[in-house]
């Protein structure tokens, strides 16, 4: 009888303890843990050039997680290396709008980049010109801003963005 | 003479033709392709940058930003965290460890304090103050009913911790762990000489000898669970003990008629480990399953054959944890759990029952891990 009960015992707490596992495991599964899963993954697959494998890696992982900026950029920009130029850039609109703080500045940069390749250059100095009250400009900013302005026949406000001694942020170290 | 006005003359009409090049052309031919205007596609627009197609380069992919996971929880009892505490940050951490021992009527309550400081560089220091309660229910030469206790400090433990790496992914299972080597040292700040026999050997409160030990850390993250793992050998040094020690297993000790041993304990192997699932990562609250075992052998590593005895145990623990409170300056972590006896050879069948609280007080960087 006693024997019968103490294995019972045991066999509840065996049991008990798989439960938890099973959903601590469960939890790995979280949809923002398969998106940075998928989304980490993609990034290397693009450094290494495979840009299909990369897309069907960050298709599943704007499934789980659909309002990451950086999924939307890394997909604009396989969009923009197969030569889908308004896809690229609808994805980097998605990505501007998720971020309104200066987190927005890659964005920004990225997308002003594909306008002017496409000579979109008063849509690109409209997107640049958001940059140009703030305090402190991303690195990059000062050439394409004046690329853009001397484009839409701005000569001299372009030379003042470069002859400037505006305050540039550093670059964030990419690993 | 002829030669030289020849020289002149090439010389003159060649800087005639560049000249006329360019006045006719622009410098495409000296920079980068122009960018082309769209008020009139097709001419050129001269301005000392790159071609339209070629600021596209820049373009840039993102890394995926920092998904952070490292919450602060009490962890396992036997088995050391490989991470450091950041400079700035220190912690205290009292322990209790209550070694009962049914079969010889016995306890050992083990309260080492620990006190734990980031000196940045990787590195981080900590000692450990234990006072113990020792009890007695029987005198062990006669198994006689007798009861005896007795309070005091033991040996006193000092560790330097050196981080090598750090968890390079907490959602990836085979990402690189944050692995730390630590160099512990031991002083005999116990009691382990004159002894007295009506105290049934409670007095005794340290083992007497200094220990040099080199130990591997490792812990791994793969949310919500985190792996640990603590290897390490420990050399103790020879000493001098006298009338009624009891030897480092707790069983065997020299009778109170005899005279001084130059005592030369055998190569201490530790390993433990642990599994751990943090159900609530606010809360830091969870639970662990912890394996512990030492071994000594017959011999020591560097003072040749042992005289003190060999013996051997493997426990598992199993373990909870909460943390509260918790915010950026201040946090407290709580553990309790029960090791249990699963395998000993010459050594006490053991339960100890554990509980810990850690006050980590936080500087700019954080606690270890995070």
């Amino acid at each position: 009888m006693t024997l019968n009960v103490r294995k019972k015992g045991i066999c509840l707490a065996v049991m008990g303890f798989l439960g938890f596992v099973l959903a601590g495991c469960a939890e790995m599964t979280e949809p923002d843990v398969r998106a940075y899963i998928h989304e980490k993954r993609a990034y290397a697959e693009i450094r290494q050039g495979q840009l299909e494998k990369a897309e069907q890696d960050l298709k599943m992982a704007l499934r789980d997680n659909p309002k990451e900026p950086s999924i939307l950029n890394n997909m604009a920009y396989i969009e923009f290396k197969e030569g889908h130029y308004m896809k690229a850039v609808g994805y980097l609109e998605q990505a501007r709008v998720l971020r309104t703080d200066d987190d927005d500045e890659p964005y920004i940069l990225n997308e002003a980049r594909i306008l002017i390749a496409h000579h979109d250059y008063h849509r690109a100095l409209t997107l640049l010109a958001l940059i140009e009250p703030r305090q402190k400009w991303p690195h990059g900013y000062r050439k394409i801003m004046a690329e853009a302005l001397l484009h839409n026949g701005q000569s001299a406000h372009a030379l003042a963005i470069l002859l400037g001694s505006h305050p540039v942020t550093l670059d964030k170290p990419q690993p | 003479m002829k030669q030289v006005r020849r020289g002149i003359f090439a010389v003159f009409f060649w800087s005639c033709a560049l000249t006329a090049g360019w006045m006719a052309g622009g410098l495409e031919g000296w920079a980068d392709p122009a960018a082309m205007s769209p008020a009139s596609p097709g001419s050129p627009m001269t301005f000392p940058f790159s071609s339209d197609s070629d600021m596209s380069k820049d373009f840039q992919a993102l890394a995926p930003p920092y998904l952070p996971w490292g919450p602060n929880t009490s962890g396992p009892f036997f088995t050391g965290t490989a991470e450091v505490e950041p400079i700035g940050s220190w912690y205290l951490e009292p322990f209790a460890y209550d070694f009962i021992t049914p079969g010889i009527s016995a306890s050992s309550l083990y309260m080492p304090m620990r006190l734990a400081v980031g000196l940045g560089h990787n590195l981080e220091f900590d000692t450990f103050l234990p006072l113990i309660q020792n009890w007695q229910g029987v005198d062990p030469s006669q198994g006689i009913d007798h009861s005896a206790s007795h309070f005091g400090v033991g040996n006193t433990h000092f560790e330097v911790k050196w981080q090598l790496t750090s968890d390079a992914d907490v959602y990836e299972p085979l990402a690189m762990p944050a692995i730390a080597l630590t160099f512990d040292f031991w002083v005999p700040s116990g009691q382990y000489q004159n002894l007295n026999p009506q105290d049934y050997g409670t007095d005794q409160l340290g083992n007497g000898t200094y220990n040099e030990g080199v130990m591997l850390l490792v812990r791994k993250h793969v949310k919500p669970f985190m792996f640990y793992l603590q290897v390490g050998d420990i050399v103790e040094n020879p000493s001098t003990v006298g009338a009624g020690y009891t030897f480092n297993n707790g069983i065997e000790q020299l009778p109170f008629t005899a005279g001084n041993l130059h005592m030369v304990d055998g190569n201490l192997t530790y390993y433990a480990g642990a599994f751990e699932h943090v159900i609530n990562t606010e809360w830091g609250a969870g639970y662990l399953l912890e394996f512990y075992g030492e071994t000594q052998s017959g011999s020591n590593l560097f003072f040749g054959a042992a005289n003190a005895p060999s013996w051997s145990f493997f426990w598992l623990a199993p373990e909870v944890e909460v943390t509260w409170p918790h915010n950026p300056k201040f946090s407290a972590t709580w553990g309790a759990g029960v090791a249990l006896p699963v395998y000993q050879s010459n050594y006490p069948h053991t339960y100890t029952p554990m509980g810990t609280v850690t006050f980590y007080f936080n500087g700019p960087f954080g606690y270890r891990g995070m």
